[in-house]
């Protein structure tokens, strides 16, 4: 039977096709085109009597088979017609231009988006692979046989465990329990300090709050040896003990697990110490946020980027540190939040045996530790010149001045000196009280320092401090809403006096006693290099500023000691300035001095700091 | 300069610098040395070449990607964010996109193949299968069998 409609069906249909081609107007075939009324005189249909039955029953059969036959050609023309139509449509497809691009490059193009952002929030059915693997035959083939496409496996895609594990074939596997709103899963090219710590956000009421961890990651236990990266958060302690095996993961690069944030603190809360029988060869990225795992740990070594959360552990930090030191040589990112170590009585004694060699740190983050520890790890670490370093602390948690915290030894001692500062004072911050944060960096290694104080009194003059304590060679200072109470003028005019390398200058929203300041007289000339100064936010008084102007330019009034060759102030700018009215302007423009008065909607661009003469 | 001549027979002379941006042509100006050839192009027509080049003189003086630079690539997830240039250069129609796409591919020019594929990336990304289709004019292709294949997939991820 298939053998003939396989011949004939074929022929006939391109029989039929060829002749409605060659009419003039297609469109209206359908309706032209009248079923053949057969004449029955002329019908000559007739099926040979082989069993030589009564003519009676094998008419009776004749109907039947002929029933039969034709509701099976029927059946065989319509699949003939929907695989041609299939046909039809692929050869169309592949006509368009986007399937001019080659399979590599489609592949390329699916992974981007698979590997972007959104791509994790979305439902199943807008989420790739799965959606492209079903636009086209060609897209699916490419898709199917993109076994990296397939390598994520996460909350949304778990009800497809069985496909990706087999289409993934041998790649390693991404395994994530998390909502991106949750997980600080940073590119490389993004600067990692921007991470806003777990404590901060808000869990959402998403999928991975609700998911059973075990229920999750069953599926994949059994191949613990493609694991490329683990991702576990809001798991309890119940929960991780069941979804870490005790198998070797010669594929795990990356393992971040966040326990709850009820889980304890105390000694007594100690993980275990081996995890995947010891055997993680290649793991590299480590975070682990309230999971109290000794740093005797097996997963401690052989680590490029540290990150603990929330971890109280039962030894000095210097012990810590050292631990780390001995088995990560090649760490580059440190990030210590929130965690405890012992206190160390005997710190101070062993100077010389308490160095830590961390050549290629490059960003260290340390916050919420406490002053007497953040003075030990900044004074017993050394890492590269080009370090970038992230502090927060907060004001009460240190015994001992502020000033003090910041040893000049360690990290400071290598760092090449601080070119440009920028000072900035958040008042009142709700959950925190007023903070001071400092940014610091320099224009040749590129190293930055940024350094929150949270809950700053009036008694912490912790400007000067930095300034006295770190290394610095400043060529542009900025200034944001300081406050006077805890950085009064005479202490403004100390740290420019102790500046005088300072070329660029920028007052935002400060006391107008720090712009009187600056007026050169002959007992005071501050920043005597001073080519730019930036003015944000001032009431201007006129008097004041075409004094400070004049005093600074050669061809102003002789106000004070203009010296001869150093460098006159050639740049103003002024900002968001009230009181500043056309003849001022007019008084300032005719000094040799270039101003430019912005826009009253327009803030001066990087405040942090200017590259003025570089 | 260097004389590149398209498949539609038309030249064009451009600085060393920017004929470099493909690593196609740099290698053949490396292995030829100083000549006054014209360069063939034959997969490349005028209309996409000029496209190109107009790429490649923008980008002239940014630093080609090291070996190393496409090795992390691999590893890493990589983003569909595209610079605020190259996204008005890539707002093309998109004949001329996937043409862009194939000639960076043909000339070996990794960024710009990079731009022209987190473009479509970027048009896909969040869409059904029946949206991907109206964007790209795509019909449904699939046999019966695959299309059964497809429901009972669909039903899985909806019934767990």
């Amino acid at each position: 039977m298939d053998a003939i409609v396989l011949s004939t069906i074929p022929h006939l249909v391109q029989q039929l096709c060829e002749r409605a081609l060659r009419d003039e107007d297609l469109g209206t075939c359908k309706n032209i085109w009248k079923p053949p009324v057969y004449d029955l005189h002329t019908l000559v249909f007739r099926l040979p009597n082989i069993t030589r039955c009564d003519p009676l029953q094998h008419a009776d059969r004749e109907a039947k088979i002929l029933s039969l036959a034709c509701e099976y050609a029927v059946r065989a023309l319509s699949s003939f017609a929907k695989r041609t139509a299939v046909e039809i449509r692929n050869r169309r497809n592949q006509e368009l231009p986007i399937n001019r691009l080659p399979s590599e490059i489609l592949a390329i193009i699916f992974q981007f988006v698979v590997d972007s952002g959104i791509n994790r929030v979305i439902p199943l059915p807008q989420k790739a692979p799965f959606n492209v693997s079903q636009v086209s035959r060609r897209w699916r083939d490419v898709v199917v046989n993109t076994s990296r496409l397939w390598t994520t496996y996460d909350v949304t895609s778990a009800c497809m465990a069985e496909i990706i594990i087999e289409r993934s074939r041998h790649a390693p596997l991404d395994i994530e329990l998390a909502t991106p709103f949750i997980t600080h899963d940073v590119s490389k090219d993004e600067d990692p300090w921007e991470r806003t710590p777990l404590r901060l956000r808000r869990r959402p009421a998403g999928a991975a709050a609700n998911t059973n961890a075990l229920e999750f990651i069953r599926p994949v236990l059994s191949c613990v040896d493609r694991w490329g990266s683990v991702v576990l958060d809001g798991v309890d302690r119940a929960q991780l003990e069941a979804c870490i095996p005790g198998n070797p993961a010669p594929s795990l690069k990356k393992l971040h697990v966040i326990g709850k944030d009820g889980l304890p603190r105390g000694r007594g809360a100690v993980f275990r110490t081996s995890f995947f029988n010891g055997s993680t060869p290649l793991l590299r990225d480590l975070r682990l946020s309230w999971i109290h795992v000794p740093p005797t740990s097996s997963l401690f070594v052989g680590l490029t980027s540290l990150e603990l959360d929330g971890i109280t552990f039962n030894v000095t930090a210097l012990s810590f540190l050292r631990t780390i030191g001995a088995g990560c040589p090649l760490l580059r990112q440190l990030s210590l939040m929130h965690v405890h170590w012992e206190p160390d009585p005997q710190f101070n004694h062993r100077v010389r045996d308490r160095l830590v060699l961390l050549p290629h740190l490059r960003h260290m983050k340390l916050w919420g530790i406490q002053g007497d520890f953040l003075h030990d790890i900044l004074s017993s670490i050394t890492a590269s010149s080009g370090v970038h370093l992230n502090i927060e602390l907060r004001a009460s948690s240190t015994r001992s001045k502020l000033s003090d915290v910041f040893p000049s030894t360690g990290v400071f001692s290598n760092i090449t000196p601080i070119r440009w500062m920028h000072f900035r004072h958040h008042p009142d911050d709700i959950t925190s009280g007023d903070h001071l944060a400092l940014t610091a960096g320099d224009f040749v290694s590129g190293h930055t320092l940024r350094i929150v104080i949270l809950g700053l009194g009036s008694a912490h003059q912790v400007i000067p401090s930095f300034a006295q304590s770190l290394p610095i060679s400043l060529e542009s200072l900025a200034l944001e809403a300081i406050n006077p109470r805890f950085f009064d003028t005479a202490s403004f005019a100390q740290l420019l006096a102790d500046s005088p390398t300072i070329t660029s200058l920028t007052l935002s929203d400060c006391p107008w006693s720090f712009v009187e300041a600056l007026i050169v007289r002959p007992k005071q000339h501050l920043c005597p290099r001073l080519g730019e100064l930036r003015l944000q936010g001032f009431s201007i008084v006129k008097k004041t500023l075409l004094d400070l102007a004049s005093s600074r330019t050669t061809g102003g009034s002789q106000l004070g000691p203009h010296i001869p060759g150093e460098t006159d102030l050639t740049r103003l700018v002024l900002s968001r300035c009230v009181k500043l009215d056309s003849s001022t302007l007019v008084a300032l423009r005719n000094l040799p001095l270039d101003v430019h008065a912005l826009p009253s909607d327009s803030h001066i661009e990087e405040i942090e700091y200017s590259c003025f003469q570089r | 300069m260097v004389n590149l001549v398209t498949s539609d027979n038309e030249s064009f002379t451009v600085e060393k610098a920017v004929a470099s941006r493909s690593v196609l042509i740099k290698n053949m100006l490396e292995d030829v040395g100083e000549s006054d050839q014209p360069i063939p192009l034959p997969n490349v027509t005028a209309s996409v070449l000029k496209k190109v080049l107009e790429y490649c003189d923008h980008h002239k003086n940014e630093p080609m990607p090291t070996s190393e630079d496409l090795a992390a690539e691999d590893t890493r997830k990589r983003t569909t964010d595209i610079g605020e240039w190259d996204q008005k250069f890539i707002q093309v129609d998109q004949e001329m996109l996937f043409e862009i796409i194939l000639a960076a591919n043909y000339l070996d020019i990794k960024p710009l193949l990079d731009v022209g594929c987190k473009t479509v990336a970027n048009m896909i990304k969040g869409k059904t299968p029946e949206e991907i289709r109206k964007l790209f004019n795509i019909v449904n292709d699939f046999t019966p069998e695959e299309e059964a294949q497809i429901k009972k997939e669909n039903e899985w991820a909806e019934d767990r």
